[in-house]
């Protein structure tokens, strides 16, 4: 099978180029620790990075269908999800920065390749990400976020998320797409491109996006178990109806999304994908998990226990993270014939990366320590708050 | 010659950068100048008494810095990084390669300014004094920490000063000649541009008396920046390799033409940015009345075309490399161009990306343009080819191409005289005249001396070919 896509390969180079792949060679600095450190410190922020931005996509959606179905309780609700925005978009964007950080040092040669090829909606990224953040900020802070203009600015500040989305979903799939490169290149010099005839490309945005209902239901069921401990029991209810329902469809629609991209791929790959052992463990492992989660939430519905929106959090990481990892599994898979992280050299900076772990350490001891001391007065007044405007 | 060239019509990839970055420079530095401007205000505003108001002007101004440095800065931050991942892949990847886990350091500093950030703003009203001077104080140690990281990435590409690409010494390249002189100009700069965010916010303020109090205390976090920043611009200018200073100073080359040079320039234009700001602080301190929206954001707008300047300054200073002496700015590495056989070999066997064109056609010729011109120029537009090139003849182009280099500004070209010929070529072709480039070659060009531009044969232009103003736009 190997010998099948490099045969593709090959191929797709003659009829490209007619003189080989425009394949640039990787950095001569080569890899500054053994590529599976990478690797796992890329699987695990971009698994963060992807919390936060289901978090982000599931709660802009919601919040925009709370406010204009109207039912009772859905203001008080849509306004937490509104809230939310701002806090989960700086998240989301400093959550996405090492995972680009190392994506450069593992793949830069194929990532800046198809970057510059989409030159155009890869800067649009930018001002996108600029427009949708200012205007979760406005509606927070806005006095009246339910005036149709400010609500037409998050529709399209929904959509700009979405596209942000999926202009990154463009340029993943390129970058393991070298034998079209040269082709689009040809076409738009300027990077006015995108990576339209990929077959998995609609499937794989959904299977990013999709789990954003489930993300969304569980910032929701905490929610609902915050209004039970207050004593709001018909919110907290109301609460914990929308949340079982958004985590239900967000794992209907990553199933739907799953099987699309599964039949949307080439033979080979999918067969690896579902026999390779490590490939198949990772995508059981991320199932099973998720289906973990699930029952986490129907389980916690209606009760007034953190332990259960706190268990469903975890069990959805543990299920993303192999996700994430099955992800890079295919890249490699998809790369081989062009090129493998074994022949990259590794010239160790030992020093830094252990300077780089102690700064990250004390980091995050420093801002737990800091959360521990300040966030529970901020709920105690939030508190305070609702039971006066109740 | 590694990587495809964003080609993008008459900006260039580089100004994309640059603008990018001209926004990203004053908010970053506002960041953290605000995060000392809050410890400050913090105890200032508690011993006022109607410490109340002063409390609420305060979250006013911690709301807009929040917004401002979040939605703009971290973004434009992001912007610089994906702009320059499109302009010059080459350099990226080296600096990320050498320093990825400064990079990560950095991150985690961003992510501690962030989450600090939040908790302060989320906790102003609930929070006590304590912990809300503390967080503030947190937030500013951190957000410099964040500059005392990068700056070690950003001078490492003007002055890498011992690090070199056979001896690849981390400490050396990041605490290299520049890196002291720069963070005290960044530092200095950032409380100054405190200051004139302070008078933005407190422009609008309706109390005359109250207000006057605010601006006394901006007042005090600009006049020193305004005075101090030009003097140590000179001690940086100190740390900058040779080769630079001559670039900058006009020398022989005379890269910007006119009668000014690039050095001249800045010196003005730092001069005229630094004394407006102290003369306008100077009168906002005696009327604060004056202070009104529009004035306090001319006084940024000030602040940004020194800022402004003082980049193009270091931009221009490090042509024609991007990484000084290591790596061309369109991606030629030193080392390839110390090779006479590399670099004088037909160029297409080893660039990757010109999509097999036929060797000897404009096709050829504008490849050889978009891998080797097109990283600082554009066809016609921003520091356009075709201007630079209007009095070229057929006979002058290939000669020129040949000492480029000497303008100390422009990397050698690579190639062979087909290269060259295809390459004039396609510049006469932008400018509407057929040439066949193999009518070039310099075995066929005995009988077209005659029109030469370059009469003593020097290989320098003309002095009409230099071009007055150069930089400023086409
Ligand atoms: C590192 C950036 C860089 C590259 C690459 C570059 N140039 Fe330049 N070029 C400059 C700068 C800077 C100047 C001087 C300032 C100006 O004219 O704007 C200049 C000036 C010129 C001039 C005017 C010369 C004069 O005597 O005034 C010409 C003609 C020119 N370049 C052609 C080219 C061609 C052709 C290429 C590609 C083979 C090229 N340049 C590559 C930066 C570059």
């Amino acid at each position: 099978m190997r010998l099948a896509l490099a045969m593709a390969g090959v191929l797709a180079a003659a009829t490209a180029s007619g003189a080989g792949l425009p394949m640039p060679s990787p950095d001569p600095l080569g890899y500054p620790v053994p590529p599976i450190l990478l690797q796992a410190l890329s699987y695990f922020t971009l698994t963060l990075h992807f919390l936060a931005m289901n978090l982000t996509v599931g709660s802009v959606v919601i919040y925009l269908w709370l406010t204009i179905t109207r039912k009772q309780y859905d203001d008080r609700l849509a306004r937490y999800l509104r809230d939310l925005l701002p806090l989960s978009t700086s998240y989301l964007i400093t959550f996405g920065i090492p995972p680009l950080l190392f994506v450069q040092v593992l793949y830069g040669q194929m990532f800046y390749s198809s970057s510059i090829l989409l030159g155009f909606p890869w800067i649009l990224v930018i001002p996108l990400v600029v427009f949708l953040y200012g205007a979760f900020y406005y509606q927070k802070l806005v006095k009246n976020p339910e005036h149709p203009g400010v609500l037409l600015l998050s529709v399209l500040a929904a959509m700009a998320l979405l596209s942000v989305g999926f202009f990154f979903v463009n340029n993943i799939t390129l970058s393991v797409s070298p034998e079209k490169w040269m082709g689009l290149y040809a076409k738009s010099p300027g990077g006015q491109n995108l990576n339209m005839d990929d077959p998995t490309l609609f499937a794989r945005w959904l299977l990013i996006l999709a789990p954003g209902f489930t993300v969304a239901g569980v910032a929701i069921l905490f929610r609902g178990v915050m209004m039970l401990k207050w004593g709001l029991t018909e919110e907290g209810r109301h609460n914990h109806r929308i949340a079982v329902n958004a985590a239900v469809l967000g794992m209907l629609l990553e199933a739907v999304a799953g099987i699309w991209i599964l039949s949307a791929m080439p033979d080979d790959l999918r067969s690896h994908v579902t026999s390779a052992g490590l490939a198949k463990l990772l995508l059981g492992l991320g199932t099973a998990m998720a289906s973990v989660g699930l029952v986490l939430v129907f389980l916690g519905r209606y009760k007034a226990s953190w332990a259960y929106p706190l268990m469903a959090s975890l069990a959805f990481f543990l299920a993303l993270a192999p996700l994430v990892a099955l992800r890079d599994v295919v890249r490699i898979e998809q790369l081989r014939p062009h090129f493998s992280l074994e022949n990259v050299p590794v010239h160790a900076q030992w020093c830094m990366a252990g300077l780089f772990a102690v700064f990250l350490v004390a980091g995050l001891v420093f801002l737990l320590a800091l959360h521990m001391m300040v966030v529970p007065k901020l709920i105690a007044g939030r508190r305070a708050e609702l039971r006066e405007s109740a | 010659m590694n990587y495809p060239i964003w080609d993008v019509g008459g900006l260039g990839a580089g100004l994309v950068v640059a603008i990018i970055a001209i926004i990203h420079v004053l908010i970053s530095h506002v960041a953290v100048g605000g995060g000392a401007f809050l410890v400050v205000a913090e105890i200032w505003s508690r011993r006022q008494p109607d410490g109340q108001r002063v409390r609420d002007w305060l979250h006013t101004f911690a709301t807009f810095f929040l917004v401002y440095t979040t939605v703009l800065g971290a973004t434009t931050g992001v912007g610089i990084w994906f702009s320059v991942q499109l302009a010059s892949a080459e350099a990226i990847s080296l600096l990320i390669h050498q320093f990825v886990f400064a990079w990560a350091i950095e991150w985690v500093f961003f992510l501690s300014e962030l989450t600090v950030l939040y908790l302060y703003y989320y906790g102003f009203k609930r929070n006590t004094p304590r912990m809300q001077t503390f967080l503030a104080g947190a937030y500013f140690v951190i957000a410099w920490g964040s500059l005392v990281v990068i700056n070690g990435i950003l001078t490492f590409m003007l002055t890498p000063g011992a690090w070199t690409i056979e001896n690849k010494d981390i400490a050396a390249g990041f605490f290299n000649p520049g890196y002291f002189p720069a963070l005290l100009i960044r530092t200095v700069t950032m409380f100054l541009l405190a200051g004139l965010a302070g008078f933005l916010v407190a422009s609008r303020i309706r109390d005359e008396e109250f207000k006057g109090r605010i601006i006394q205390f901006c007042v005090k976090w600009v006049i020193p920046g305004a005075i101090l920043v030009p003097g140590l611009g000179y001690w940086y200018f100190t740390t900058l390799p040779a080769s630079t200073v001559t670039i900058l100073a006009g020398g022989t080359v005379g890269v910007v033409g006119g009668t000014l040079s690039a050095l001249t320039r800045m010196a003005i234009l730092a001069g005229v940015a630094g004394t407006s700001l102290v003369l306008g602080t100077l009168v906002f301190a005696a009327y604060p009345k004056t202070v009104n929206t529009i004035a306090a954001i001319s006084m940024l707008l000030v602040a940004q075309l020194g800022i402004m300047g003082a980049e193009f300054f270091r931009e221009m200073g490090r042509k024609p490399y991007v990484i000084h002496g290591v790596l061309y700015s369109n991606g030629l590495w030193v080392k390839d161009a110390k090779d006479p056989a590399r670099l004088n070999g037909p160029y297409l066997e080893k660039a990757k990306w010109h999509g097999g064109v036929a060797s000897g056609t404009l096709a050829h010729g504008e490849q050889v343009f978009r891998l080797q011109c097109a990283s600082c120029h554009t066809r016609d537009g921003y520091r356009s080819v075709v201007y630079r090139t209007r009095n070229w003849t057929a006979g002058f182009g290939s000669r020129w191409l040949g000492t480029m280099h000497d303008m100390g500004v422009m990397p050698p070209f690579q190639g062979d005289a087909l290269d060259k010929a295809a390459l004039v070529a396609y510049v006469l072709s932008l400018r509407g005249e057929t040439v066949d480039p193999r009518d070039l070659l310099p075995d066929r060009q005995a009988t077209a001396q005659g029109d030469d531009l370059d009469p003593d044969g020097s290989g320098q232009a003309l002095p009409g070919l230099e071009v007055a103003g150069a930089e400023v736009g086409r």
